[in-house]
């Protein structure tokens, strides 16, 4: 990990500096210089109070969403990236956040402020009670246990009885906005100052969170399971605890997308979601802080921003070297075809993710010119 | 096969004939142009699913989009403006749906916008009050287009009935046709599956002599077993099998009912994309005694004209165009006809709000929203358009109509009338018809609330 890595020559004179996350001035720079960055950049549309349109408005949305899937799959980072454990139940993890949150504004008029954290505690503890299978199986049959949490948790959001006229089963359910103090966060500009600092919470907390006792634990349990609990770790508490956290960053990941959008809906939360939160940690690097950022960001840029942009233009070169296939079905393939295909070369070029090529970029650097 | 030859070439040869003699007459023109919009381009930016579930549907809209723009540019375009057509795949995922409205409403800002499923429709519908942004859309749910109180409508406009209602009006029809009607309610487990299966809906029925079986059953666009659903309802009584799917959905529900040997105890029926052609492509991976495919004979709603109504300038228009682009069977459904409409009426929006608002320059969303609300127009002459001052959000014409297969003598294929058996490539197929069995009526009122909705 570069974080162990100083440029010749730099020593740690104090434990301040030793525990520090940033420990050069150049990590300092480029961790503030980018949150700095990324918190102005709603005030540089036109949707700030300034009225600038340097930024386009489109981006506050983008942003939102990368920080809001950031925060699930960093959720899956603790599961599996440091502790091991297969998940392939994150989306139904997401759904009771996201629902227990809305029913909690709707029926019983909470704010938004109290039923984010409430949601995220029941989010927990449901992913308490699925990872209770954690302490006889593992591998495979784990992914088959946390695959039933899927459509347990979708079933009895849509069919359990006592719960529909709440959930209004695969109906679509409105979402209040988020108030305080009579102010209302209707607009993404608002949202953007709830989502994203809670993000940025969330990855310090993560990134601490590994160097903790809990963390080595996580890790250790990880690694090698037996030698961690011939060492004296309580392995199922350890894992049992990975549930519990990896389910409160996914519901409050489910929160913040109800009230983002003040629309939720079953449909937003199947199978396919789980795998491609688990395809985003994969592609950012599972086992590095970093990785759930850029795994999100990578996905979704690809299919928000860049596969918007070249789909024109890829659409006539197909047109053009495939004269024989009908146009309509060249404009349905593109976003797929451009999709696969875009994994697939990173996953040749880059298994380990994006972040461990960062990771070798940044110690490339600090031990520059001894890069031997 | 000569005879089959022969029947094709009378069919084509009339179908061009009478195409070719009348594709333009008869059909509804647009308002008088008040402004020139020579030397503008008019992109109709569009969001769904092309590439998910929804795909079969989906990309024949896209053929028809193209070819009804080709033909209006070639035909003097929006006032002299030139169509053009920006889809943008969601492949079902409401994150891409999302990124896609955030890109285009901030970055394009259309003052019209077309959207194809429910799902969408209702996940967007708070925005667009926001933003100001009209949609075409060929899907009825309550909550897309009236919001969860059923009563507010939105910015959401329907090129069809409600589902809801269309169930309503299905009931009417099976009441008078079915012995001891009992409807089982089979459906896709999402919202749209579930958009028709209401207390109001089920209460309507009842009145009107339906009997509804009270658990509807549900299943995954993705399910390939969907047996004990199809026996739960037949063991509760059904024998109408009401399915609200579209493409691969309904076609399996009857094949599934095949299988079972059922076929002969229950009256397949559905939504109106549950007739379409797709479906009865689909359809021809199983037979069934008759030996014509399992998809023969559903029934349900058919609220546009169709391709079958030769006689209808419109749908000669539709079939000249698609002839002459060789649009394949694949094609020639549901979708690629509302690519039509849609293009059509598109056009009549943009013309009159340019009339009203003194040229192309002043249209807003919320101008286009006006116009939608008080707008009287048939689209082709394929369907009528009134929302009645606002009240509506839904079209409320609708007929009841059944999947066939065309037989060699004209018809539908039945036991005297083998069916005509087309190959392309080294494929055989059916060539899959709809029959109106009833004329446009007034669809019954079924939101929460709604006129129709039975007190007690």
């Amino acid at each position: 990990m570069s974080a162990n890595i100083r440029p010749a020559g730099t020593f740690d004179t104090s434990y301040e500096q030793d525990i520090a996350l940033n420990r050069t001035r150049g990590d300092k720079l480029l961790a503030y210089g980018a949150l700095l960055i990324i918190l102005l950049i709603p005030l540089l549309t036109a949707a700030g109070p300034f009225g600038l349109d340097v930024v386009s408005v489109r981006w506050i949305g983008v942003i939102n969403r990368i920080a809001i899937l950031m925060i699930a799959v960093q959720g899956l980072n603790i599961l599996l990236g440091y502790t091991g454990q297969i998940s392939l139940g994150h989306a139904a993890f997401m759904a009771v956040g996201a629902y227990s949150s809305a029913i909690l504004g709707r029926e019983f008029g909470l704010t938004f402020w109290l039923a984010l954290p409430l949601a995220a505690l029941f989010t927990g503890f449901i992913g308490l009670l699925f990872g209770l299978p954690s302490l006889r199986v593992k591998g495979f049959y784990l992914a088959m246990a946390t695959l039933a949490a899927q459509f347990i948790v979708q079933w009895f959001i849509v069919n359990f009885e006592p719960l529909v006229p709440y959930t209004r089963g695969a109906l679509p359910l409105e979402v209040p906005h988020p108030t305080l103090f009579g102010l209302s966060f209707a607009s993404d500009f608002a949202m953007f100052y709830i989502i994203v600092p809670l993000a940025v919470v969330s990855l310090i907390v993560a990134r601490n969170l590994v160097r903790t006792r809990t963390g080595r634990a996580f890790i250790s349990v990880r690694d090698n399971d037996l030698a961690a609990e011939l060492l004296g770790i309580n392995v199922f508490a350890y894992k049992l605890q990975a549930f519990f956290l990896s389910s409160v960053y996914a519901g409050v990941a489910g929160v913040l997308m109800a009230y983002d959008t003040n629309s939720l809906s079953i449909s937003g939360f199947q199978l396919d979601f789980s795998i491609e939160l688990l395809a985003m940690l994969i592609i950012g690097g599972a086992g590095f802080p970093m990785g759930p950022l850029f795994g999100v960001a990578f996905v979704n840029l690809l299919q928000d921003v860049i596969i918007p942009e070249v789909t024109p233009f890829t659409r006539d070169l197909l047109q053009t070297l495939l004269p024989f296939a009908e146009p309509a079905s060249i404009a349905a393939s593109i976003n797929p075809f451009l999709f696969g295909i875009s994994l697939i070369v990173f996953l040749i070029l880059e298994p380990r993710g994006i972040a461990h090529r960062w990771e070798i970029l940044k110690i490339a650097w600090k031990i520059r010119p001894y890069s031997y | 096969m000569r005879k089959v030859g022969l029947v094709l070439i009378v069919l084509l040869v009339l179908g061009v004939f009478v195409g070719a003699s009348s594709a333009q007459e008869g059909i509804p023109e647009h308002t008088e142009c008040m402004f020139d919009a020579t030397g503008q381009t008019i992109t109709i930016h569009h969001i769904g699913d092309l590439s998910g579930p929804f795909a079969p549907i989906t990309q024949p809209l896209l053929a028809g989009f193209d070819d009804a723009i080709g033909w209006f540019n070639e035909h003097g375009g929006l006032c002299g403006a030139t169509l053009a057509q920006s889809p943008n795949d969601t492949g079902s995922d409401r994150s891409l749906t999302q990124a896609h409205y955030d890109r285009v409403s901030t970055e394009i800002d259309p003052p019209l916008l077309v959207l194809y499923s429910s799902d969408d429709s209702e996940l967007l519908r708070n925005q667009l009050a926001e933003d100001e942004i009209s949609v075409l859309i060929s899907a009825g749910s309550i909550e897309g287009l009236y919001g969860e109180d059923a009563a507010s409508p939105g910015w959401s406009f329907a090129t069809n009935p409600l589902y809801v209602d269309q169930l309503g009006s299905f009931c009417d029809w099976a009441a008078e046709n079915i012995d001891d009607p009992v409807l089982g309610y089979i459906g896709w487990d999402t919202a749209f599956g579930h958009a028709a299966f209401t207390p109001e809906a089920t209460a309507y029925c009842e009145s009107v002599g339906v009997e509804v079986v009270d658990d509807a059953e549900f299943y995954s666009p993705a399910a390939t077993d969907i047996s004990a659903q199809i026996q739960n309802l037949v063991d509760a009584g059904a024998n109408i099998l009401y399915n609200q799917s579209l493409a691969t959905g309904p076609a399996l529900v009857a094949a599934t009912v095949v299988n079972m040997g059922l076929e002969d105890s229950v009256t397949l029926a559905g939504v109106n994309w549950a007739l379409d052609t797709s479906v009865g492509l689909l359809g021809q991976s199983t037979f069934g005694a008759d030996g014509l495919p399992s998809t023969n004979g559903i029934v349900g709603s058919v609220p546009f004209r169709w391709w079958t109504e030769l006689d209808n300038p419109g749908i000669q228009l539709i079939t000249e165009v698609a002839d002459a682009n060789e649009r394949p069977p694949t094609v020639r459904n549901i979708a690629y006809l509302l690519g039509w409409q849609t293009v059509d009426l598109f056009i009549e929006a943009y013309i009159q709000t340019a009339n009203r608002e003194g040229g192309f320059e002043n249209i807003t969303g919320a101008a286009i929203r006006e116009t939608l609300e008080t707008m009287e127009y048939s689209p082709l002459g394929l369907f009528d358009v009134d929302y009645a001052d606002g009240a509506l959000r839904d079209t409320s014409a609708n007929r009841i109509g059944v999947l066939e297969y065309l037989g060699e003598n004209g018809g539908p294929a039945g036991p005297d009338n083998p069916p005509v058996v087309q190959t392309a490539g080294d494929q055989q197929f059916l060539i899959p018809i709809v029959v109106p069995l009833t004329d446009f009526e007034e669809t019954p009122d079924l939101r929460p609330g709604g006129a129709d909705v039975p007190t007690e």
